[in-house]
């Protein structure tokens, strides 16, 4: 369960879920006249930037207490996906043919009963993943894949904030989103035995 | 979905080569594809919540969309 707010009134905080957000993927170079710009269209994404670095950096944007120097300000947000929990247990979250990434598979149910991977994903235990189920919102139960984190422009997220804006994570729930994340960056890989 | 991008600026490259993207045309009308999934299918025997597609907020999936862009300042 993951409780959230809705208050669109607010800055960019961390644990903020957005919609429609874009991935610039690559910037290919036709000739010295045009270009062409891959980007894959996240329907959803959720902050895992530090708080008090946004908090910092929201100054930039009011008029009334713009800080003297710049030293606190950021160029970018880090964000993660969220993927619909039917369609990621079926592997096929970046399977629209614009991608075509077939992923792994979680067979929900096996004899009637739910199977010990999907207890594992749902309760939270694998770390890669976060599973959220939605309550004070109208958001299917989705699954962060803390592997699939991008950055985004935090100008352009803020220009277009009131659009995109979905809801907040409450506080507890967030923190425990980022520090999963931060679990899972500063795990430690070991070479597999030979 | 309208195919018609959002006004977005990017700036990248030393001076020589500093370039400014504005107001995103679309590539490819068909590359612009609808990423709604729709029961059908991504069924599921399961308690899926696909079915109730009429209030749900993140039923779509990603999708990739390439557009073309006009350098102002080559």
């Amino acid at each position: 369960m993951v409780k959230v707010i809705i208050d669109i009134n607010r800055r960019i905080t961390q644990g903020d879920i957005y919609k429609n957000v874009d991935y610039i993927q690559q910037i290919e170079y036709v000739d010295n006249q045009e270009l062409i710009v891959h980007k894959i269209l996240f329907p959803l994404v959720v902050v895992l930037t530090q708080d008090c670095d946004l908090q910092q950096d929201s100054a930039y944007y009011d008029k009334e207490r713009t800080p003297s120097s710049n030293d606190k300000k950021l160029f970018s947000v880090i964000v993660a996906p969220l993927y619909n929990e039917d369609i990621f247990l079926q592997g096929q979250h970046l399977a629209h043919n614009s991608i075509g990434y077939q992923m792994r598979v979680f067979n929900k149910k096996r004899k009637g009963k739910l199977t010990s991977h999907y207890k594992s994903l749902i309760d939270n235990e694998i770390p890669r993943y976060h599973h959220m189920d939605f309550v004070g919102v109208n958001i299917v139960p989705s699954v962060i894949d803390f592997k699939h984190y991008f950055s985004v422009d935090i100008e352009n997220l803020n220009k277009n904030r009131r659009a995109k804006y979905v809801c907040s994570v409450k506080e507890l729930y967030r923190e425990q989103i980022t520090q999963r994340f931060a679990n899972f960056l500063s795990r430690i890989g070991l070479p597999n035995p030979e | 979905m309208s195919n018609k991008s959002t006004s977005y600026v990017a700036t990248e490259g030393t001076d020589s080569t500093k370039i400014e993207t504005l107001a995103f045309e679309s590539l490819k009308k068909e590359q612009i594809l609808k990423p709604l999934i729709s029961k059908s299918d991504y069924s599921d025997e399961s308690d899926s919540t696909l079915g109730n597609t009429s209030l749900k907020i993140g039923l779509s999936i990603p999708y990739k969309i390439l557009v073309k862009a006009k350098i102002i300042n080559g």
